[in-house]
């Protein structure tokens, strides 16, 4: 009974060493994946591209400074931030899709699973880069905002971005992973984030077109979008530089958005790569 | 390389200098042929211009108004507001606040800049049997400060009190000025307005002539208005050194072509 009671305790803990070290064997992999995801964007030019962009947003807020005759720093912040947000999302969306479709088109995919580790780790893994990249983006392109912001409203922005580009960069792998072209993948992306930005625009002018326009067949349509698009108007808004800083539930809002459509997107392209004949 | 491929590189090289050369001779011939604008053309829609900003009312509306303040240096030259579409520029104006209603600069533009050449553009179109019938610019203007102001007396007082400066002795409206000057001096304690601008009927509208009014209201704004930047303080004792002629750094100049 004794011996029995030992071999069940063995069987246990040895189980127990067995799951950690999976556990960190996954993390290994996880931390391997991203590293590369992160060196070969650095070898695409990534820092380059980055750091060209941040001294055209700058040179543009500078010109448009230099011709205000008043308002100068509210002018600067009006150009350099929406520009800036604008760069940074054309720099994730290009960066990670050119690199999605390059690893599936010249078979560096179907080499990388030929490693022990599984389809849903190795996606995990380049979110991870790609998510890293994005936040290292965001706050390059940040510096001309945090250089003339007022430190809290320029920090709760710059927070915001890095949360915004985040959340587009697993989109865009999402988008990739699923179309497969970098052309398709780079316009949908795009129009997913235009739609993002401006839906509740466009619903409001289709509320008030109502009165005078046969638009009832779109209603459900519009419903949908409300339900399914983040409200990316929500993020990293240039009105927090020039009227204050939002509130901290704010914030928590648009980390908690980010947080579950991140999620939602690897989700979707883990069950699309799950399902893909990659011979 | 053999000398074939090396005498199709030289080819090259000299059809790519070749019509390097040729597109700036193309470049330039077409800026030598360009007219001045007379109109910056209506104005786009509220709801296009926060399409076509992404929704960044702040970019689109200090945008708008760059726009139209560069709209009169065209080519090096100053062009008249005699020249220009009065009604057009009112529509920019009145869009560049509508979409930033927070901002100061289209009230700026509209009072300190536009609001005497739209006048004098005003006297000269009731000569003119062409233009009778067009609605006064100047007046429009000068509404539209008074609207911002009702809207948000914190800030916005400052172009409310050039308005009244404007509609004394610019439009020779004395109703108009006092009826500003009083909003000025019942706005709530809360809007921060300096005691000067409070008391602007007695500070400004009653000096004797136009320019010692001026002098006092530019002096008021420069030196006893908290918070105003560098730049335009410059700008005002610009004017104040030179009251009659253009400051030549913005808009609504007098010069024509």
């Amino acid at each position: 009974m004794k011996v029995a009671s030992l071999t069940a305790v063995d069987a246990a803990s040895a189980h127990s060493v067995a799951s950690r070290s999976l556990l960190a064997a996954r993390h290994r992999a996880l931390r391997t994946i991203a590293r590369d995801t992160i060196r070969e964007a650095l070898r695409g030019r990534w820092f380059w591209l980055v750091a060209s962009a941040t001294l055209l947003v700058s040179g543009a807020a500078v010109f448009a400074r230099s011709l205000a005759l008043t308002e100068t720093h509210a002018v600067t912040l009006a150009f350099a931030a929406p520009l800036a947000r604008l760069a940074g999302v054309l720099i994730v969306v290009l960066t990670t899709v050119a690199s999605v479709v390059r690893e599936k088109n010249d078979g560096t995919l179907l080499l990388a699973l030929a490693a022990p580790v599984s389809r849903a780790s190795w996606l995990a893994g380049k979110a991870l880069g790609f998510a890293l990249l994005a936040a290292a983006t965001a706050l390059l392109l940040a510096l001309p905002v945090l250089a003339t912001a007022s430190p809290g409203a320029a920090l709760a922005w710059t927070l915001s971005f890095v949360l915004e580009l985040i959340l587009i960069a697993t989109v865009s792998l999402a988008i990739a992973r699923v179309l497969g072209q970098i052309a398709s993948a780079v316009s949908a992306t795009i129009a997913f984030y235009v739609l993002g930005r401006l839906l509740h625009v466009v619903l409001l002018l289709g509320e008030r077109a109502q009165n005078y326009s046969n638009l009832e067949s779109l209603a459900p349509v519009a419903r949908l979008l409300r339900i399914v698009v983040p409200r990316l108007d929500l993020f990293t808004r240039t009105d927090w530089l020039l009227d204050g800083a939002p509130t901290w539930a704010s914030l928590g809002e648009v980390a908690a958005q980010t947080l579950l459509f991140a999620l939602l997107a690897l989700v979707a392209a883990i069950i699309d790569l799950r399902r893909a004949h990659l011979g | 390389m053999s000398s074939s491929q090396s005498l199709r590189q030289h080819a090259l090289v000299w059809a790519f200098a070749a019509l390097l050369i040729l597109q700036a001779v193309w470049s330039t011939r077409l800026a030598n042929e360009s007219a001045l604008e007379s109109s910056p053309g209506s104005a786009p829609g509220i709801w296009a211009l926060r399409l076509a900003s992404l929704d960044e009312p702040a970019l689109a509306g200090y945008a708008t108004s760059l726009y139209l303040q560069g709209f009169d240096a065209q080519a090096g030259a100053l062009l008249s507001l005699r020249l220009a579409d009065a009604a057009a520029i009112c529509q920019w104006l009145e869009r560049a606040y509508e979409i930033n209603p927070r901002s100061g600069y289209a009230l700026m533009l509209a009072a300190f800049d536009y609001a005497k050449p739209a006048h004098m553009h005003d006297e000269a179109a009731k000569a003119d049997p062409a233009a009778r019938g067009e609605p006064a610019a100047a007046p429009r203007l000068l509404d539209l400060v008074e609207r911002a102001f009702l809207d948000d007396p914190a800030r916005h007082w400052r172009w409310l009190a050039h308005a009244s400066y404007v509609a004394r002795y610019g439009l020779h409206d004395d109703e108009r000025a006092l009826r500003y000057a009083r909003l000025l001096q019942q706005a709530p304690l809360a809007a921060a307005i300096p005691r000067w601008a409070r008391e602007l009927d007695s500070f400004v509208l009653n000096r004797p002539d136009a320019g010692q009014a001026q002098s006092a209201l530019l002096g008021g704004l420069a030196f006893g208005t908290q918070g105003i930047e560098a730049k335009e303080i410059d700008r005002l004792a610009a004017r104040l050194a030179n009251p009659g002629a253009s400051s030549g750094a913005g808009p609504g100049s007098q010069l024509t072509k």
